[in-house]
């Protein structure tokens, strides 16, 4: 009896993505939903898998099915004790399996209202940006740090023997003999067959009766064609370097994406342990969204109370110092960062800035000053969120009593009316970060440029 | 004294190699199996979790509901609450045994006893499988069906495609002929046919044929076209009359069905199949033993697997999920060797034909002739409805309690043997639900009706099923659950046609 074993461990694996995807492109309604509600229970750099349960309906597959809790109908059981014939048994409550099992084997958790299973990071993080959008990015060229790429680029002449390609090269190779009548090897034969066949006559008679002078004179025409055309076959070699052609690669320059994001903080005594997990997440967020979105991400880390300093991730998050709040000093240090080491040409800047809005009054204007002539001509989007008092309501976008605003609140609020890459938003707890998240960067986002030109429009109509 | 095959834990291809042909001289020589040729492939754990999602055949059209079960499997396997299949055996000339790359040689060693000997030769011998499946042309029809629907995709695309698979697979229980026996299949042949025909068909078109007025017979004809027997395939019904389907959706419909018929006969022998796998890699275990081909330690390991694998737990323990098909096979088998060897006085009442025979071809026997239902009905033996303690319940809907009808005692045998081997007819697996009547003229309402065996009715299901059915059908379906000629519950759909799947 023949067998065959084969290991088939290097085959690829993995055949059942393309049917996950379908799956889950099936299940997105719940999965976005849930995804969303409970993205503030888990950190955003967990690396690894994510396990998601979600409601079934739209993902049943439905079939016919006895009822086993119905008709009249006698069934077995394994492992009886003590029972004897006429007992009575309770029958388990509605729901509950317990032992009545026939002709209901589910498969695959089938029954059960939530279907739970494990999505990886990718697919995690595609679900939480999907729909979101970078404002004004824009492809820079770095060209002090060029990146190359080669692409094909035609054929040449010279190369190394592993790029000949062969299919030009026999190309030429026939065009060539073409043009200088490379005799073929059927001619050659054919005159070879006709002296033989002339030969055969003049064999058939005998010299005496016919001398056949004809065909003598004809065989030594043939004889000289041939010769003729076999030097010519030598002389005409079948490929000669001239021919040979060879793939080409050329290098392009390669435009390359990158952005640079200020992280600003507060770090002053106002700014609790609760506000600085706010703004880390929401930090994290922006961090990760960029990621994906260019190919390189600097991240500048700067807190401030009175002065300013540039820290590692570490100190960023967990500095304990206090003292006063002097939000120009964060802004203008940002400034000379992004002076001197991210050329505008370069870098996509982003600065996000999270602070509990407190500020000596006498920094506002330096801040504005600041703000409109240095920062928000360079930067892309300007993010400010401001972390709200554990006990103050959140007020909606823009339309909170006055009073309650921050100065810093304020002097945003104006300055988003000229400057609609700046936005700001007040936060008070972990679930509001992704609506808030999602509301700076949503595709139709609240953005005013998106409503200035609405605006342009129906005035164009009228 | 002979060297055993090895000593470590660690298997190699030349110590594969060495076991089968080990396991192979048993099989063949000693328990005169009658084999495909095997074909044993060494696959990692992830594509093992792959061969799962697709029922185990290797290559399977795309569908969303493949992955779902993916998923689902995935997760419990990284979480550890199960763990994998130590095989994957296919029905297919070379038959495909899948040997995980994890196991270790003892378990490879029972991997390649239980799938390529004893499943492979129930493959090959059971009156079932020979007459409902062909062997040796399934993997050649998977292709064909896996790119016909990947054409569908590109062409028609993906979502109307999925829809007609979801509502095919949602009536796949009942894309079966369960007494017709299909014709085998032959991909090339009927491809070409079928792709000929429509071309044929398309070429000659000519509207004009249309205006031509119609001759008395073919008014008659038309007239005639009606509703004749009840049909219970329910796929091949709509495949066939369905007024909306398309030539490719109809083609999927039956692909789905072809698949369904496919797996027909292993519903009806899970049992059989099982136990006759597990009773050979058992019988070929201990005999290589015997042999000194093996060392205790990999016996105790092997105890180890058979055991796990053989887990029955009682009726009220917790776990309890019906009976284990491999328990109740195994047990039946090895009990069909013990009457033959060592019969006792009941016994030779119960079984006059083989009590004391030969039990090699008494199991080969019941192997080539007999299906789950019709094996328990056969073979169940007193011994074992006394060592597995079998009891009948009654359950009816109206009372609170079940009322237990017999426990094994000398009167209760017969009838516990009756009841266990109905619980394995196809009409306790899958609802009897048939095609009463399709009105072809007007309405073209579509008529289920199911047979309720024992006043069972169906499950919530039903009604979401129906919408499927309709989404094939184009028109108003409606079902009826009859027991007993009475009517004892009805579904339908709406009425308003839909013309086309969109």
């Amino acid at each position: 009896m023949s067998k065959y074993i084969i290991d088939r461990r290097k085959n690829p694996k993995g055949k059942s993505l393309s049917n996950r995807q379908r799956f889950i492109r099936r299940a997105k309604k719940h999965l976005t939903e849930r995804i969303h509600k409970n993205i503030v229970k888990r950190s955003i750099t967990d690396k690894g898998e994510e396990s998601i349960s979600i409601p079934t309906d739209g993902i049943q597959e439905p079939s016919f099915n006895n009822d086993g809790k119905t008709g009249d109908y006698d069934f077995v059981l394994p492992g009886n004790q003590d029972f004897i014939k006429g007992d009575t048994i309770e029958k388990p409550p509605a729901g509950g399996g317990g032992g009545a099992g026939q002709g209901e084997a589910s498969d695959s958790g089938g029954g059960e209202d939530e279907f739970q299973f494990s999505l990886t990071r990718d697919e995690y993080l595609d679900i939480v940006f999907e729909d979101l959008e970078l404002p004004n990015l824009e492809e820079k060229n770095k060209e002090n740090v060029t990146v190359w790429e080669t692409h094909r680029s035609g054929y040449t002449t010279v190369g190394s023997p592993s790029q000949l390609n062969i299919e030009q090269s026999m190309i030429r190779s026939l065009g060539r003999r073409i043009a200088l009548k490379f005799p073929k090897r059927k001619e050659i034969d054919k005159c070879e067959k006709e002296i033989e066949r002339l030969e055969k006559e003049i064999k058939h008679y005998k010299e005496e009766i016919k001398p056949m002078t004809k065909n003598r004179a004809e065989i030594e025409e043939l004889k000289l064609k041939i010769e003729r055309l076999r030097k010519r076959h030598k002389a005409i070699p079948f490929i000669d370097p001239i021919d040979l052609r060879f793939n080409n690669f050329a290098k392009y320059p390669k435009p390359t994406s990158s952005a640079v994001m200020v992280c600003i903080m507060d770090v002053s005594a106002s700014m609790g342990e609760r506000e600085k997990e706010l703004s880390k997440r929401f930090f994290l967020l922006l961090y990760l969204f960029l990621e994906r979105k260019y190919e390189n991400v600097d991240v500048i880390f700067i807190r401030h109370h009175t002065e300013a300093i540039e820290c590692s991730e570490e100190e960023f998050f967990q500095s304990k110092e206090t003292g006063g709040t002097v939000v120009s000093s964060g802004l203008l240090l940002a400034n000379t960062i992004l002076k001197e080491r991210y050329s505008q040409a370069e870098w996509n800047a982003y600065i996000a800035q999270a602070s509990d809005g407190d500020n000596f009054m006498s920094d506002i204007p330096i801040l504005e000053e600041t703000l409109v002539k240095h920062i928000l001509p360079v930067v892309k989007f300007y993010t400010y969120v401001e972390i709200a008092g554990m006990y103050e309501q959140t007020r909606g976008f823009w339309s909170a009593a006055a009073h309650a605003h921050t100065g810093m609140w304020k002097l945003y609020d104006s300055l988003h009316k000229q400057w609609p890459n700046l936005v700001s938003k007040k936060v008070k707890e972990a679930g509001e970060i992704i609506p808030v998240f999602r509301e700076f960067f949503s595709k139709s986002s609240t953005i005013s440029s998106m409503n200035s030109t609405v605006v342009d429009e129906t005035e164009d109509n009228e | 004294m002979t060297t055993p095959l090895y000593t470590g834990a660690d298997w190699s291809f030349p110590l594969l190699d060495e076991v089968y042909n080990a396991c192979e001289d048993i099989a063949l020589n000693d328990l005169n199996l009658n084999v495909y040729p095997n074909q044993l492939e060494v696959i990692s754990s992830e594509q093992m979790l792959d061969a799962y999602a697709s029922s185990g055949l290797p290559l399977y059209y795309k569908h969303w509901s493949f992955g779902k079960q993916f998923s689902a499997e995935e997760q419990n396997y990284r979480k550890g609450y199960t763990g994998l299949a130590y095989e994957i055996v296919i029905n297919s000339n070379p038959c495909i045994n899948y040997l995980m790359e994890e196991n270790s040689i003892t378990t490879q060693t029972t991997v390649i006893a239980h799938a390529a000997f004893g499943h492979n030769h129930f493959f090959k011998n059971n009156y079932l499988f020979r007459q409902w499946t062909d062997a040796s042309h399934i993997i050649d029809y998977l292709v064909f069906a896996k790119n016909y629907i990947m054409e569908c995709e590109e062409r028609h695309g993906q979502r109307i495609v999925e829809q007609v698979l979801d509502s095919c697979h949602a009536l796949s229980k009942h894309g079966i002929s369960k007494y017709k026996r299909p014709i085998k299949l032959n991909v090339y042949e009927e491809r070409e046919q079928a792709t000929e025909r429509r071309q044929y068909l398309r070429q000659i078109y000519n509207d004009l044929w249309r205006t031509l007025p119609k001759t008395k017979k073919q008014k008659e004809k038309k007239k005639n076209v009606a509703f004749s027997d009840p049909e219970e395939n329910i796929l091949y019904f709509i495949e066939k009359n369905s007024p909306i389907l398309t030539d490719w959706q109809r083609e999927l419909v039956r692909i789905v069905r072809k698949i369904s018929q496919y797996f027909y006969p292993q519903y009806q022998t899970k049992v059989m199949n099982e136990g006759w796998a597990t009773f050979s890699h058992h019988y070929i275990m201990n005999t290589l033993h015997d042999k000194g081909l093996l060392t205790d330690g990999a016996m105790l390991e092997f105890f180890h697997t058979h055991s796990g694998v053989m887990y029955q737990p009682t009726f009220d323990q917790k776990g309890y999920n019906g009976f284990n098909p491999y328990y109740l096979g195994f047990e039946m088998f090895k009990d069909i060797k013990r009457v033959c060897e060592e019969p006792t006085a009941e016994d030779k009442e119960w079984f006059p034909d083989f009590a004391g025979g030969d039990w090699r071809q008494t199991c080969l026997y019941a192997v080539e002739n007999f299906r789950d239902e019709s094996f328990i009905r056969q073979f169940l033996s007193p011994t074992l409805i006394r060592k597995m303690h079998l009891f009948t319940l009654n359950n009816n809907t109206n009372a609170n309690h079940y009322i237990v009808k017999d426990i094994h005692n000398s009167r209760g045998y017969k009838s516990i043997r009756e009841v266990l081997a109905n619980m394995y007819s196809i009409s306790s697996m899958i609802p009897d639900i048939e095609v009463a009547d399709a009105a072809f003229t007007s309405g073209r309402q579509l008529s289920l009706r199911h047979n309720a065996t024992n006043g069972k009715a169906l499950t919530e299901d039903a009604q979401e099923v129906l919408t499927h059915v309709k989404r094939l059908w184009g028109y108003q379906v409606k079902l009826q659950s009859v027991s007993e000629g009475a009517i004892i519950k009805s579904y339908q759909t709406d009425s308003i046609p839909q013309l086309e799947i969109e």
